[in-house]
């Protein structure tokens, strides 16, 4: 969970920099960027980072895009039915 | 209903003979008590002359003689005939003895095709829709089907299901409907040697079926081990991959019945996920040369809401890997059909995830499925079971249910349950099958083709169901 004041964010690396995923990390690092995981087979980096660092985030270099984390993923079950046999 | 008014009027030609028996209209619609003669292409004028002839006609309209082709319509039908020239058409006013004489000229002149009543027809005037003019039509029929079922399910009484009008599974001794819907009942594959990632609640690994099975497992919930105290992951995983034979002898209800199980925690036991833990574990299944990923999962999306870009990056690298792996997520349960259809949710609104929507055992739509409304991706890609599924649940079922609420805490062992997350793991299990079926060559790119184009078309829109029912090798 982000300390107060920082929120979780994904953070997609380009192809161009996906054999160097932890020179990305540190490149965040830079920008107060918190690691939690480096999921080397996408290329996705996560962790958290103060707010106002957020927009910051985009512009290191080998950064495709970064995302707020989302956290309201559900099952997706509807009407549950009648017990079976 | 109109029948055809008897003319009193003498034929003005050699009696003819005895005039075939009157056809009466078909029983369902109106009629003018008029006929629509076809002409052939190049005989229009052969063709109008039998008309004279055989039924004593000699009051003719002609459309080419007017402005434009626009035929006074007073004039028209005060004529015997009215001949629509570029139609090769002609709307004949004949009492039942012309028309025997029509219908012996239909077999004795070859200038006359065909012969048919005139009908009425009613313009479709729109009940207010908030969904806009191009909707009504569907929504009449939905909320027909609606009614239709609803009176079956009241009276015991089988629903009139005008699409599909054969098509009605059930569970039997042997198989769930969803596995004979699908025709994993009729495969010779087992999905042997395919791993198969199913991210959800997790599994309960003791449950009795999976007795023997190789089961890989790996929790991304902080503080939760993979362990199933919440039943909606053992029932994925159950539908996916369950086996032949269940303990007990209770029906089949897994489709890749030898597939390597490979289950990742990324919902709590509370049902609560989010990207970091889903994240890790696409990456984890990945790792692991998984080549399908079943993710049961999602949240409702805005109507014109963009999918995510970092997921569909993820989903494109995973299909372009080699071997590489497809993903397949629920399209979303937030529909309440026929009178909202919501749009597909995320992740499955991405466009390189197969989306999957939940069809009941009359191959109708779920009334809670959600639709591909969204321009930019968040179509529907093919539909799956997703109603009345029955399948493994945790067992015992653990005392402390989590979450709590009606119907929980659910039986042990197996239960039926509904949603689009059903749906999405006869999709992962079919896929190992097709996997199986086409050998060392079949790339996860090609495999998402296999499965679309081998699906069973219904008449339903692709907006609901994409390509159409899943079916297996």
């Amino acid at each position: 969970m982000a300390e107060t004041g920082s929120i979780n964010v994904t953070v997609l690396v380009a192809d161009t920099r996906r054999d160097d995923l932890s020179g990305v990390v540190n490149d965040l690092k830079d920008e107060g960027f918190v690691l939690k995981e480096s999921l080397d087979a996408i290329g996705v980096i996560t962790g958290s980072v103060p707010t106002a660092a957020f927009a910051k985030l985009r512009k290191v270099p080998g950064v495709s895009a970064v995302e707020r984390e989302r956290t309201d993923y559900r099952p997706q079950t509807g009407d549950a039915g009648a017990a079976p046999l | 209903m109109a029948r055809p008014r008897p003319r009193s009027r003498a034929p003005q030609s050699v009696a003819p003979p005895s005039p075939p028996p009157e056809a009466t209209p078909e029983s369902d619609g109106e009629f003018t008590g008029k006929y629509l003669v076809l002409l052939r292409d190049d005989g229009v004028k052969e063709g109008l002359q039998a008309i004279k002839n055989a039924a004593g006609l000699s009051d003719v309209c002609n459309a080419a003689d007017y402005e434009g082709g626009g035929v006074s319509m007073a004039q028209a039908e005060q004529a015997e005939v009215l001949v629509l020239d570029k139609l090769k058409v002609a709307v004949v006013d004949a009492d039942p003895t012309q028309l025997g004489g029509l219908r012996s000229a239909v077999v004795a002149d070859g200038s006359i095709l065909a012969i048919e009543p005139e009908r009425i027809m009613y313009a479709l005037s729109a009940p207010f829709d908030p969904l806009g003019p191009q909707v009504p039509l569907e929504y009449l029929r939905g909320y027909r089907d609606a009614v239709n079922h609803l009176y079956a399910a009241l009276t015991g009484e089988p629903a009139e299901a005008e699409t599909e009008a054969f098509a009605r599974f059930a569970d039997n001794a042997r198989f769930t409907w969803g596995l004979q819907a699908t025709r994993v009942d009729q495969s010779r594959f087992s999905g042997q040697g395919i791993r198969v990632a199913v991210l959800d609640t997790g599994f309960d690994l003791d449950h009795p079926d999976f007795i023997g099975r190789a089961v890989s497992s790996q929790s991304f919930i902080q503080g939760q081990d993979v362990n199933d105290l919440n039943g909606h992951g053992t029932h994925c995983v159950g539908t996916a991959l369950g086996f032949q034979q269940t303990m007990g002898g209770a029906r089949r209800y897994g489709c890749a019945f030898r597939g390597d199980i490979f289950a990742g925690k990324v919902l709590s036991n509370q049902g609560s996920g989010a990207d970091g833990g889903i994240l890790a574990g696409i990456n984890w299944a990945l790792t692991n040369q998984c080549r399908v990923i079943s993710m049961s999962l999602g949240a409702p999306v805005r109507p014109g809401e963009n999918f995510s870009t970092i997921y569909e990056s993820v989903a494109q690298r995973a299909l372009r890997g080699n071997p590489g792996a497809l993903i397949v997520a629920a399209a979303g349960n937030e529909s309440g059909r026929p009178g909202l259809i919501a749009p597909v949710g995320r992740p499955a609104n991405c466009p390189s995830i197969l989306a999957v929507a939940a069809i009941d055992s009359s191959l109708g739509i779920a009334r809670f499925s959600n639709g591909g409304i969204n321009p930019d991706g968040g179509g529907v890609d093919i539909a799956g079971p997703g109603v009345a599924v029955f399948s493994s649940v945790p067992d015992p079922f653990p005392p402390s249910v989590q979450p709590p609420g009606p119907g929980r805490p659910w039986p042990s062992r197996y239960y039926t349950l509904s949603g689009t997350s059903m749906a999405t793991p006869h999709v992962a299990g079919i896929a190992a099958l097709w996997l199986e079926a086409r050998g060392d060559g079949a790339t996860a790119q090609s495999l998402w083709q296999l499965l679309t184009g081998n699906a069973r078309r219904l008449t339903l829109p692709s907006r609901d169901v994409g390509a159409g029912l899943v079916q297996a090798p």
